[in-house]
């Protein structure tokens, strides 16, 4: 009797399928599985970006700073490595610096209450100058070949970087649904008031969700650096951070918090992927991938902002809108469904 | 005559399935103040909302000295001399009195603001309606009571010709109550405003108004001159439709009727020493000694096993203060809190928490509940470290334990909804589904009935005493109604700007009267233990 309402992420969804079909239709080149691959391994480094992101949003933050953490983190890489490192511990090491950065965002927020706006925009100058600095603006060589295998290597065929994101996805959206830090990410994000007198650590969840942040934004340094094995100083001044908002935002993750899920995020990143890559299969001149993306942005958050003013009339508090009745399983799947 | 005032003729709102107002015709005479009386969900919100342009009804029209209206934003409304002072106020925190005055009608001359100008009126205004706040002073600095009454200046000097007040006392002290019901007299008396006032004192309706308006389930179910209709008619009409087989609550009506100040002695209060409540119930729970810091000088209080302790003062005497300062929200800065006779320094609500400590906001929309989770989730919320195996949360086991301690508390609603979807009473009463699965050992309850009709009053009592008489928790009630204290809590206590000298009145022996004269007793002369 009672209607199950389609997911969330169910619209997105369908976006996207349109998207890939009508450039399929354009473009022969498009629709190669080679060109699929490319689509996808140029889409994790957005998609780690946005996956970071998603944590951050869903607390109400917003971290600026996560393009800057690739271009940090992936020369640091390069140095480390170039001081005759492994290349594992080196990788280990960078991605420890990505999350310290997070974490300095956390507590800049969190104790000395920085807008994240501020904080993440200070921080992402700092982490911007950091690689130009100690490398004078030169790019690094990196000479250990087994670097290589973290952004160029294949399992089953598969190119590396998407299993890493899909394993990076699936935990995180486990993570957020099924255990007690998780549920306290979307608390804090609805009603941080609320959140703490319910005995959620403010200052751990804020802290935590900057960390996951940049070590996401470390991932994509790691992605961008194995593959083109150079520790590039300019990178990430780029549309990553651009194109993980979007991603974030189309996908359904609410910029004012407290709503969204990591597959609608994914979906997202694929989405802009898509976008980006197929513009340029069909030879669209690049200055117009912006503008595009920035509308997709500006549709995106219209209807998050259109659907918040709605159901934040004081009227419909009072009254039972005629909103469609939740799925039994709501209570499992429901966490950031408004 | 006919045409005369703010009519409204037979207007009908529905929200989805839900009909709000159904045919409300009523009309608001210049000149007069006409009371709206009902309880929550009665549609006096979505009334106000019609009337202020807020909402646009489906059916019906509004008409303005016989002309037809139609709203179709606040705007138009207050164009058509309407304006409305909700209970959430309108003002802009940082500017001053002045600049609120004028907000968007500021005086210009030769395209600047002429700021001396709007301060000579708004002070010059300030000055005829009491309000001792000076113009160039920041909202922010100002208490609720003089924000409230800047609110109604405002629309003054906007020129309305009907005011609409949604339950302007409810935040007040009597005092303030008292002065501002002599400038709703006086709008009507020397400018001819017509206003509408929604009040849940019978009091204060009966003092100030000329007509009442009754509305329940949607429709005006009294409509008659205050000097005709008496208070019985009023309760009669306001309960009306809550029959659920059950009889009225005595203690729920008695709050809203309020049984007036009498000439009362405190020479009759009886107190009850500490021995003699440790032998009615149990052990000490909590015990409170010099508690003082934040505007907290000084509260020694004891509260035991079972017992429903209830705290009486003015807004502003600390109560919620030190609520929540026991429930870690606020540093403790002096003084020491014992928790089954052993230290307890609660750092945040996580560790008062774990301690078996349990609270319930006054502002539920506030701190009470995160509103885009539903209710069950939002049960859940604090005891989530109770239901983890490896780690990982057991949904299933959680969901059925919310379940459970919502049913025990019949929420009418959908429980896997968002939280907002529940009416004011089911959202209050599901907050307290979760205090129940916390299983504490002390509640602490901030105005436990604040904003809940009268049927969801009764049901709350009922979990509160359930919770204290089945489950043995200690139960400390802040109230500001004489009323809910000397029928629900056991032993009274009162404070006094920030003090509680730990003297505890069983419930027989106090009277609402003597409370509130406890209360204002600035000196506190001791009565005769």
């Amino acid at each position: 009797m009672k209607k199950r309402r389609l997911p969330e992420e169910a619209g997105i969804f369908m976006v996207l399928v349109a998207v890939l079909l009508v450039f399929s239709i354009l473009s022969p080149n498009f629709r190669t599985l080679d060109n699929g691959f490319t689509l996808l391994v140029n889409g994790m480094v957005i998609g780690f970006l946005a996956l970071g992101q998603t944590f951050v949003l869903l607390t109400g933050g917003i971290d600026l700073s996560t393009g800057a953490n690739i271009a940090m983190s992936g020369v640091l890489v390069a140095l480390i490595m170039q001081a005759g490192v492994p290349w594992p511990l080196a990788v280990l090491l960078a991605l420890a610096a990505a999350t310290t950065l997070g974490v300095v965002n956390g507590m800049l927020i969190h104790f000395v209450r920085i807008p994240p706006f501020i904080a993440t925009f200070s921080t992402q100058g700092v982490a911007l100058a950091i690689p130009l600095i100690i490398t004078g603006a030169n790019s690094i060589q990196v000479k250990d070949i087994g670097f290589s295998w973290i952004g160029q290597g294949r399992i089953a065929g598969i190119p590396l970087p998407i299993l890493l994101l899909l394993v990076a996805a699936v935990i995180a959206a486990l993570w957020l649904r099924m255990t007690r830090q998780g549920v306290h990410v979307y608390a804090l994000g609805g009603n941080k008031n609320a959140a703490r007198l319910a005995g959620v650590n403010i200052a751990r969840t804020t802290i935590l969700v900057y960390a996951i942040s940049g070590f996401c934004g470390g991932m994509g340094g790691m992605i961008v650096t194995s593959r083109l094995m150079v520790g590039f100083p300019a990178t990430g001044t780029g549309n990553e951070l651009f194109y993980s908002i979007a991603a974030a935002v189309v996908g359904g993750i609410s910029l004012f918090g407290g709503v969204g899920t990591v597959l609608g995020a994914m979906i997202g990143a694929v989405l802009i992927a898509a976008v980006s890559n197929g513009m340029n299969v069909l030879s669209v001149q690049s200055y117009w991938q912006s503008l595009v993306i920035g509308v997709i942005i500006l549709v995106g958050v219209s209807f998050d902002t259109l659907r918040r003013s709605r159901s934040g009339r004081p009227v419909f508090a009072k009254k039972a809108p005629p909103g469609p009745p939740a799925s039994p399983q709501l209570v499992t799947s429901a966490t950031g469904k408004s | 005559m006919t045409g005369e005032g703010l009519l409204v003729d037979s207007i009908s709102k529905s929200y989805g399935p839900t009909k709000a107002l159904t045919n409300v015709s009523l009309r608001i005479r210049p000149g007069q103040v006409t009371a709206l009386i009902g309880h929550n969900g009665a549609g006096k919100s979505t009334l106000l909302r019609s009337l202020s342009g807020a909402e646009v009804p489906d059916e019906g029209s509004i008409r303005i000295d016989g002309e037809a209206q139609e709203f179709h934003g606040p705007r138009d409304a207050s164009d058509a001399g309407i304006a409305c002072v909700y209970q959430e106020l309108s003002l802009v925190d940082q500017l001053t009195v002045a600049q609120n005055i004028f907000l968007g009608q500021e005086t210009v001359s030769g395209g600047l603001l002429s700021r001396r100008e709007m301060n000579k009126t708004a002070d010059r205004l300030c000055a005829e309606y009491g309000i001792t706040a000076r113009a160039g002073d920041l909202i922010s600095s100002l208490p609720v009571a003089q924000r409230q009454m800047v609110e109604v200046v405002r629309a003054i000097n906007q020129n309305a010709k009907y005011i609409l007040l949604d339950e302007p006392t409810t935040a007040l002290e009597q005092e303030q109550v008292d002065h501002l019901l002599g400038i709703i007299r006086r709008l009507t008396t020397e400018q001819g405003i017509g206003v509408l006032l929604v009040d849940h004192k019978l009091d204060e309706v009966f003092a100030v108004a000329d007509h009442l308006i009754g509305l329940s389930g949607g429709q005006v179910v009294l409509d008659g001159s205050a000097a005709e209709v008496d208070r019985a008619a009023v309760i009669q009409a306001i309960v009306g439709d809550h029959g659920e087989g059950g009889p009225v609550d005595t203690a729920a009506v008695a709050a809203i009727v309020g049984d007036g100040v009498g000439e009362t002695s405190l020479d009759d209060v009886e107190t009850i020493t500490e021995a003699a409540r440790a032998r009615e119930f149990g052990r000490p729970v909590l015990e409170a000694s010099g508690i003082s810091g934040n505007n907290l000088a000084g509260i020694d209080l004891t509260v035991h096993a079972g017992e429903i302790l209830g705290i009486y003062g003015l807004v502003g005497s600390g109560r919620t203060r030190f609520l929540r300062t026991v429930y870690g929200a606020f540093p403790l800065a002096s003084g020491s809190l014992r928790l089954l006779g052993e230290d307890y320094r609660p750092s945040s609500p996580a560790k008062a928490i774990k301690a078996g400590v349990a609270f319930l906001s006054e502002e539920r929309k506030f701190d009470g509940f995160v509103p885009q989770m539903s209710s069950i989730e939002n049960v859940v919320l604090p005891v989530l470290g109770k239901y983890i195996r490896a780690g990982v949360l057991r949904w299933r086991a959680l969901k059925g334990s919310a379940d459970d301690v919502l049913r025990q508390v019949t929420i009418r609603g959908e429980v896997s909804a968002p939280i907002t979807s529940l009416s004011g009473g089911n959202q209050q009463k599901a907050l307290f589904a979760r205090a129940t699965l916390q299983a504490p050992l002390l509640l602490l309850l901030d105005e436990p009935t604040k904003g809940v009709d009268i049927g969801a009053k009764r049901e709350i009592y009922g979990v509160i005493r359930s919770l204290a008489q089945e489950k043995n928790v200690a139960v400390i009630v802040v109230s500001s109604e004489e009323e809910e204290l000397t029928e629900l809590a056991d032993s009274i206590a009162v404070f006094r700007s920030g003090a509680c000298d730990g003297v505890v009145y069983p419930r027989a022996s106090v009277s609402a009267a003597q409370l509130r004269e406890l209360a204002w007793a600035d000196a506190a002369p001791t009565p005769a233990a």
